[in-house]
This record gives structure tokens, C-alpha cells and sequence, in this order.
């Protein structure tokens, strides 16, 4: 077995943890106590084979590649896999690792490149190393008291900002701030349809609005209304249907998968690292700290979010825009973000040849149109490499930085995802307006669909002899309309209203007038139908079915019954 | 308590790591919450319940704004301090005063 003496050490500091002797545990302290073990104690010949691993840069290498790639999985804390590169990052400070030219490139980075922070220099107006990498990875979470949630590495900055930012990152994955991602989602957000049903769904939207077209302005459609009505409602209810129960299901599944992750969260410690040794002033990085504190969860545990697909696509994007973007924003715990000092931040992005996005508050120094004025008077610095003592220099040339304007951290997890999709919004839009004419329309929809069974007449009548009521026995007035036909009073159509007050009954009510062209001397005379009525909205189609008729006389004494 | 010339200043120590073996202490603290960059401190040991010295030693800077410690201790101390862990709540307090570099 190789490397006998690191597990040596291991032993050492997870036995010193257990027994009580070290406050951190051994994941978090490894540095502090290799330096204690190598230093004090190791024996002889442990010492003399950690220096005889060091002499050749091929044992150092092997030895790196034994750590990251077997120990770290072998070894395990609390039933989990070890992160090698931060275990490698933390024993390239100390002897005799520091020493060792294969760890150089440990000492700097966790290899978990993050979203950039821009944070000024003192008086800077904005150059490109005012864009600072941000590294973060998720610890264990120690049992010690003192601990804080999140750790800065490599930089100072106010705790509480930190742990602002840690609890913004929380309401993503399950609070406030998860409500406004999935609303943001919801209104303009692409959904994970396969191209050919984004089409077919289209289409269907697009076949609703000509049915409702054909019915409101086409022709009568005569016998086939009812046809056409069960196409549209079928249709619509479909479409409806499958975008609710999709929103729905991954709305659930990312409130799941972010409760999860944020009890991952809660249970970790999240170390930050920026390697420049700043004190950091404000909290202008808290954006960027917010969605670091994301990536160091989501990279712990990748296979939470596997199901998930709002999730994945989110954390896969973050992963792959750690190299071209950069956020500046003061975060509250809720995800709110407050305005910062901008003109000199974008003109640091400007003249970073690797950033291509920002995200910014919602400021107005931050639109396109601003950035690109900043654009056309900033000078751009290109990067100058050397190859064999040749300085390659290069021309300016136009840089093209696209800003996302947030007032909430949830529109960055939308622009980091790629979520906003103007075809859908307008997709939602449309359907939106569909749904609330179809929903005024229910009634209508409902009364030619299922009708209802035929009323009959009922008290109470006409007070007045000028005047026909005919009460009807119905809960859907809508549904039907009256007809009087006679050779001595006018004929007259008139729909069913329900009426309240003193009388109150569904009924019909007409102004009795003597016809113009009288076939008749009998004031009796005369037929009361009552006929279904059809409509959609405020067209009315040809009169539907005569269902009942009742001899006028009849109606006319029914008030003196 | 950290001892400057005539200034004082208090501030919490975090012991990290805690260990009386074959009669000698071997400690390691972290200054909170900023750490300093003294490399060397005169420690003086103080008890918590009679408030006098009770030890002195000197804390070298150990990487990453650790101190350590480690000297040998009086038989009744090491006995009492033997069972010691570090999350206990420790019967000392610390009087630090900045030594001059050895190096």
C-alpha cells in the first residue's frame, strides 16, 4: 500500500475529532492538522517517507493523483465522498506540500470556479482585475457552535453579509424567493416540450382562437353548433389541461428538489474564496456570493437535481457561465436586489476580455443601450501573451457584454438558465386572453353542451293585464327564451331573466299590444312557446328547439289562480 | 486579553486543538474575529476561578492565523487537564502580549 503515512494522519485527526482533542473536524481543519501531525507527530521514518515522496515531481504527482482519485473516495466522511481538490487546496499551505512545485497550482484555486464578483479596487475607475474569481465549495457542517454557515477564504468581508447572501441562496431553493422563479417561470419561462408538441400545442392555441373567431363573426353554423362548440371546449380543456398539469408537476418538483438541496444547504458549510486578500466594503458581491453559495451546493450533491428539470438546466448553466459572467447586487435575505455603484463595474467587465454577461440590479446604467454607449468611449484591453519572448499585441476591438437587469435574485437564476422565452410568454398571453373569453363564455358553452330539461310554467303571473309573465321552473334562465304567437296581440320573442324584489321568479316578461293586423276578436287567442336559446357570448344563433307551449289563456289566468 | 504597550484589547480565542500527553500541553487558538499577523505572543495562563496566573508559555503563528502551544505543566495541572476536550469550557484565560520575532 502506498502513501501509508497519510493514512496515518487520517487516523490520527479523525480519531483526535472523535476523542475531542480538535474543534474542526477533520474535513474542515485538514491543513491545521496535518501541520499538527506532521510537525509534532509523526515519527522518524513517516517523516522520512513523506520527504522522499517529495524529491521527485513524479512522486508528487502520484501522490496527487493517489489523494484525488482514491483516498478521497476511500476514505469518506460522514458517508461521504471526500472533495479532493479542496482537501489538495488546503494542504498546498503547509509543510512540507508548500513546498512542493506540483501543489503550485492548488494554492490558489478549489478548481470549483464560480460566477465572478466585481469588487473594486480603492479609487478604481474600473479595471479588469475589479472582476475577481469567485470559488466555492460545501463542507460538512461542523458541530462547533462558533462555526459560521459561510467561511471567506482568502478575503475578509463582514460575516453578516455573508450569511445574507447564504440565506437568499435558502429562499431560492425554498422560500419567497423560490415563489417569484417559478412565478417569473411560469409567465415567461420555456417549457421542456419536445419541438414537435411546442408545434402541435401552437397550432391548437392558434385553432381555439379561429373557433371562437368562427362563432363570434362567421356564419350561423345551424344544426352543426353543437359540433363546433364540443370541438372548441375539447380542444381548449386539452390545451389548458396539459400546460397546467406540466407547470404544475415541475413547479412540484422543483419545490421538492430545493427543499431538499436546501436542508443539504442548511447542513453545510459554504466556503468562499477569492484569492486576493481583500477586506471586502458593502455588499455589492452578495449576488454573486448568493449564487456561488447555489453552484458549492448543487456541485456537493449533483445528483439531487437529476429529476428535476427547471433545476438541472439552471445548475448546468451556472456550471458552464462560471467562466463568462459576472454579478454585482446587494442581496437581502429574501433575494431582493439593491442598487450598487455600476459605471465603473461595467467598464471593468468591458475591459475583462473573459466576461461576456453581467448581472446587475435593476439600474438604468445597466440597460444594453447604456452599457454600449460605455462601450463606444471605454478603451478595451486585449490580454497580452508571450510565447518565447515575443509580445503578441493585439487591436482593440468591439466587446460585446450583455447585461441582465435583476431587482430579484430569482431573474438572475432566470437569465443564468436561459429560461426567458419570448415565444412562450407570448404563447401565455394568448392563451391567457383564450381562457378568460372560453371561462365568460362557460355558461353559453354549457347550455348547448349539456341543456337543461324542460321548465314548465309557474306562479307567479302578470300582475298587470298589460303585461305576460312567464315564470319558469329553472336554475338557467340563459338557456331559454319566449315566444308568443297570436292573431290578436303582437307577437313578441323575449329572453328568460332572473328576476329578484317582491315578485321574484325566472321569467319572461312582454308588453301586451293589440296586433296592427288583428286575424282575431278573441283577446284569449294565442300560443306561448318556450324554445332553447343559443348563443355564445353576445351572438345570438338561430332559435333552438320548441320544448314546451302553453295556450295564452292559460298564462294569462295563472295570476288569478 | 491581548496586551499592547498601554493598550488592552479583548477578544474571544477559539482553541481548536487540545492535548496533555506525558505531562506537556500541546494547544493550538485562533484569534477572533479578525486574525492577527503577530507571530509570537508570551501566553500567560490564567484560572478562571482564582483569576492568577497559573502558566506561561510562548504561542508561535502556525498557518493560516493558528496559534500553537506547547509546554510542559505543573503534575496537578496536566492531572486536571488531562481529560480536558476541546468544546469543554476551558478553566483559563489567556493574557497574550506580542513577543519580538526569534527569526
Amino acid at each position: 500500500m502506498r502513501f501509508v503515512w497519510f493514512w496515518t494522519f487520517w487516523h490520527w485527526t479523525t480519531e483526535g475529532f472523535r476523542s475531542g482533542a480538535l474543534l474542526r473536524s477533520p474535513l474542515q481543519g485538514v491543513a491545521s492538522h496535518w501541520d499538527e501531525w506532521y510537525q509534532h507527530e509523526a515519527s522518524e521514518s513517516e517523516r522520512q517517507e513523506i520527504d522522499a515522496a517529495g524529491r521527485s515531481v513524479f512522486e508528487q504527482r502520484r501522490f496527487i493523483c493517489w489523494l484525488a482519485r482514491r483516498w478521497a473516495r476511500e476514505a469518506r466522511w460522514r458517508d461521504e465522498v471526500l472533495p479532493g481538490r479542496y482537501v489538495l487546496a488546503q494542504l498546498s499551505r503547509v509543510s512540507p506540500f508548500d513546498k512542493w512545485p506540483v501543489f503550485e497550482k492548488y494554492r490558489t484555486t478549489y478548481a470549483s470556479p464560480g460566477i465572478a464578483a466585481i469588487v473594486l479596487d480603492q479609487e478604481s475607475a474600473g479595471e479588469p482585475g475589479d472582476v475577481r474569481r469567485v470559488e466555492a465549495v460545501a463542507l460538512t457542517q461542523d458541530e462547533d457552535a462558533a462555526a459560521g454557515a459561510v467561511v471567506s477564504d482568502g478575503f475578509h468581508t463582514d460575516s453578516g453579509e455573508l450569511n445574507t447572501a447564504c440565506r437568499a441562496a435558502m429562499s431560492l431553493l425554498n422560500g419567497k424567493g423560490l415563489v417569484v422563479f417559478i412565478a417569473l417561470w411560469i409567465v415567461a419561462g420555456v417549457r421542456p416540450y419536445p419541438r414537435f408538441l411546442r408545434v402541435v400545442l401552437i397550432a391548437g392555441w392558434i385553432a381555439v382562437v379561429a373557433l371562437i373567431v368562427r362563432l363570434l363573426f362567421g356564419s350561423d353554423p345551424g344544426p352543426q353548433l353543437m359540433i363546433n362548440v364540443a370541438v372548441l371546449f375539447a380542444l381548449w380543456s386539452l390545451l389548458l389541461l396539459t400546460s397546467v398539469a406540466v407547470v404544475a408537476a415541475l413547479a412540484f418538483n422543483a419545490w421538492r428538489t430545493g427543499r431538499e438541496l436546501r436542508r443539504r444547504m442548511e447542513a453545510r458549510q459554504i466556503h468562499l474564496r477569492m484569492s486576493d486578500g481583500l477586506s471586502v466594503q458593502g455588499g455589492s458581491a452578495g449576488l454573486a456570493f448568493c449564487l456561488n453559495a447555489l453552484l458549492a451546493t448543487y456541485r456537493s450533491h449533483p445528483h439531487v437535481t437529476r429529476p428535476t428539470w427547471l433545476w438541472e438546466r439552471f445548475f448546468r448553466r451556472l456550471r458552464d457561465a462560471s467562466q463568462t459572467w459576472a454579478a454585482t447586487g446587494i442581496v437581502d435575505a429574501d433575494g431582493g436586489v439593491d442598487h450598487v455603484v455600476l459605471d465603473p463595474k461595467i467598464r471593468a467587465c468591458l475591459r475583462n476580455a473573459n466576461v461576456t454577461d453581467v448581472l446587475t440590479p435593476w439600474q438604468d446604467e445597466a440597460r444594453q443601450s447604456a452599457i454600449e454607449r460605455v462601450a463606444a468611449t471605454t478603451r478595451l484591453v486585449e490580454p497580452t501573451r508571450q510565447t518565447g519572448g515575443m509580445v503578441l499585441g493585439f487591436a482593440s476591438v468591439k466587446k460585446k457584454l450583455r447585461s441582465h437587469r435583476c431587482r430579484h435574485a430569482a431573474q438572475s437564476i432566470m437569465a443564468v438558465g436561459d429560461f426567458t422565452s419570448r415565444s412562450q410568454l407570448m404563447a401565455n398571453v394568448l392563451a391567457l386572453a383564450v381562457t378568460v373569453v372560453m371561462a365568460l363564455a362557460l355558461p353559453d358553452i354549457r347550455n348547448v353542451l349539456t341543456p337543461p330539461a324542460p321548465p314548465r310554467v309557474v306562479l307567479p303571473g302578470s300582475p298587470s293585464p298589460y303585461y305576460l309573465w312567464v315564470s319558469l321552473d329553472t336554475k338557467r334562465p340563459d338557456a331559454f327564451r319566449v315566444e308568443l304567437e297570436s292573431g290578436f296581440w303582437s307577437n313578441r320573442r323575449s329572453d328568460v331573466v332572473d328576476y329578484g324584489g317582491a315578485d321574484a321568479s325566472v321569467r319572461a316578461e312582454m308588453r301586451l299590444s293589440r296586433h296592427g293586423r288583428q286575424t282575431t276578436i278573441d283577446e284569449r287567442d294565442g300560443t306561448v312557446w318556450i324554445e332553447r336559446r343559443n348563443k355564445f357570448l353576445n351572438r345570438e344563433f338561430q332559435a333552438g328547439e320548441r320544448i314546451a307551449s302553453y295556450p295564452f289563456a292559460h298564462i294569462t289566468g295563472l295570476h288569478h289562480d | 486579553m491581548i496586551s499592547e504597550g498601554n493598550e488592552e484589547q479583548e477578544a474571544p480565542a477559539r482553541v481548536l486543538y487540545m492535548n496533555v500527553r506525558d505531562g506537556r500541553l500541546r494547544l493550538r487558538f485562533q484569534l477572533a474575529p479578525v486574525p492577527r499577523s503577530d507571530r509570537l505572543f508570551e501566553l500567560t495562563f490564567v484560572s478562571e476561578t482564582g483569576l492568577r496566573p497559573i502558566l506561561s508559555a510562548q504561542a508561535d503563528l502556525s498557518g493560516d492565523g493558528e496559534y500553537r502551544v506547547d509546554v510542559e505543566l505543573p503534575s496537578e495541572l496536566a492531572a486536571a487537564w488531562e481529560t480536558l476536550k476541546v468544546t469543554d469550557p476551558m478553566p483559563f484565560r489567556f493574557i497574550l502580549r506580542p513577543a519580538p520575532d526569534k527569526t
